[in-house]
């Protein structure tokens, strides 16, 4: 049976395909959730791409270390993912702020697409800037607010990655947001936001 | 002193553009998980294997072409069963038929003749 990213197929029948020994189901499910990790993993690091590599490639090796202890209807393999990728970004978090390095030379490497070089060049500097300012952000803030506005997930799908109910999830990213509008209003000229004219 | 500050539609354009702009995993990137994946998966359980028929005996073998040994002691038995019937005094074969076979003839349809005549 050939399955790939865009199989029906749920990721948790996958994991047991997986701990059953079918090798397409390993191709599968490293096409489906690894970039998904990597993403995340690299909005919660800054940008830091070797950094956001490591934590994805290690969240993806436990995920197959308890592939045959794995039981369906219990959890959602991109939420169990999510959950270790945050634990392993925390840790790195901390670690970096012991040792006092700083993040904003680890641009992220964005995707083709942008309509031309000036464009592109905003873009990135915006990108930095908001890589800036979530990094300012405290950690349960910084996780709902990626995980909501930049990877998309439900609220209760956030609810279940940081094991806290809904309304905390609503709260955290609503304070996460006006700390990031309060960081990025500084530098909205610099970023080419042009002035409304509202005063604060 | 006015201050400018980013609205909300801003911040949201600006985390949407964040969110299509997902970094890439690399071919050799992803080709590492992979190798972790396979590495790790188990192996699939293997059937155990019977054992070759050509490996037994000839009673096994032929045992198995009659359906198992049961089966064939079925056969073997009712084979010993017809010598013995064939090979014994016909007088004794009366005990189990209860005399039948002394019979001149045995008429199964006795009044079977009128689906022949005519009239």
């Amino acid at each position: 049976m050939a399955l790939d990213a865009q199989d029906t197929t749920s990721d948790e029948a996958l994991m047991v395909l997986y701990a059953n020994g079918d090798r397409h189901a390993a191709m599968a499910l490293t096409q489906r959730v690894t970039p998904r990790v990597l993403a995340y993993a690299s909005r919660m690091l800054s940008g830091d791409r070797a950094e956001a590599e490591d934590v994805a490639q290690e969240t993806m090796l436990r995920l197959w270390r308890m592939a045959p202890a794995w039981r369906q209807g219990e959890t959602k393999v991109t939420t169990w993912a999510y959950r270790v990728a945050t634990n392993l970004c925390i840790d790195r978090q901390r670690s970096r702020r012991r040792k006092g390095q700083v993040t904003l030379d680890d641009a992220p490497d964005l995707a083709d697409g942008a309509p031309g070089a000036d464009q592109r060049l905003q873009d990135g500097r915006r990108m930095l800037a908001l890589e800036a300012a979530l990094a300012e952000l405290p950690d349960r803030q910084r996780q709902a607010v990626v995980l909501r506005h930049i990877e998309g997930l439900s609220n209760p799908e956030i609810a279940a990655v940081m094991e806290i109910g809904v309304e905390a999830v609503e709260s955290l990213t609503a304070r996460g947001k006006r700390a990031l509008a309060a960081v990025l209003s500084g530098q909205k000229e610099a970023l080419g936001y042009e002035d409304e004219g509202h005063a604060g | 002193m006015r201050m400018k500050v980013m609205q909300d539609k801003e911040l949201d354009k600006l985390l949407a553009v964040a969110a299509n702009q997902a970094p890439r995993p690399s071919a050799g990137f992803m080709d590492r998980v992979l190798a972790d994946a396979l590495s790790l998966q188990p192996k699939p359980a293997e059937l155990p294997q019977r054992p070759s028929p050509t490996a037994e005996g000839l009673v096994a073998r032929i045992a198995v072409l009659f359906g198992g040994a049961p089966a064939l002691a079925g056969v073997c038995s009712a084979a010993v069963v017809g010598l013995a019937f064939g090979y014994l005094n016909p007088t004794t074969l009366d005990v189990l038929t209860g005399g039948l076979t002394g019979a001149e003839t045995l008429e199964m349809f006795p009044s079977a003749d009128f689906l022949t005549t005519e009239g």
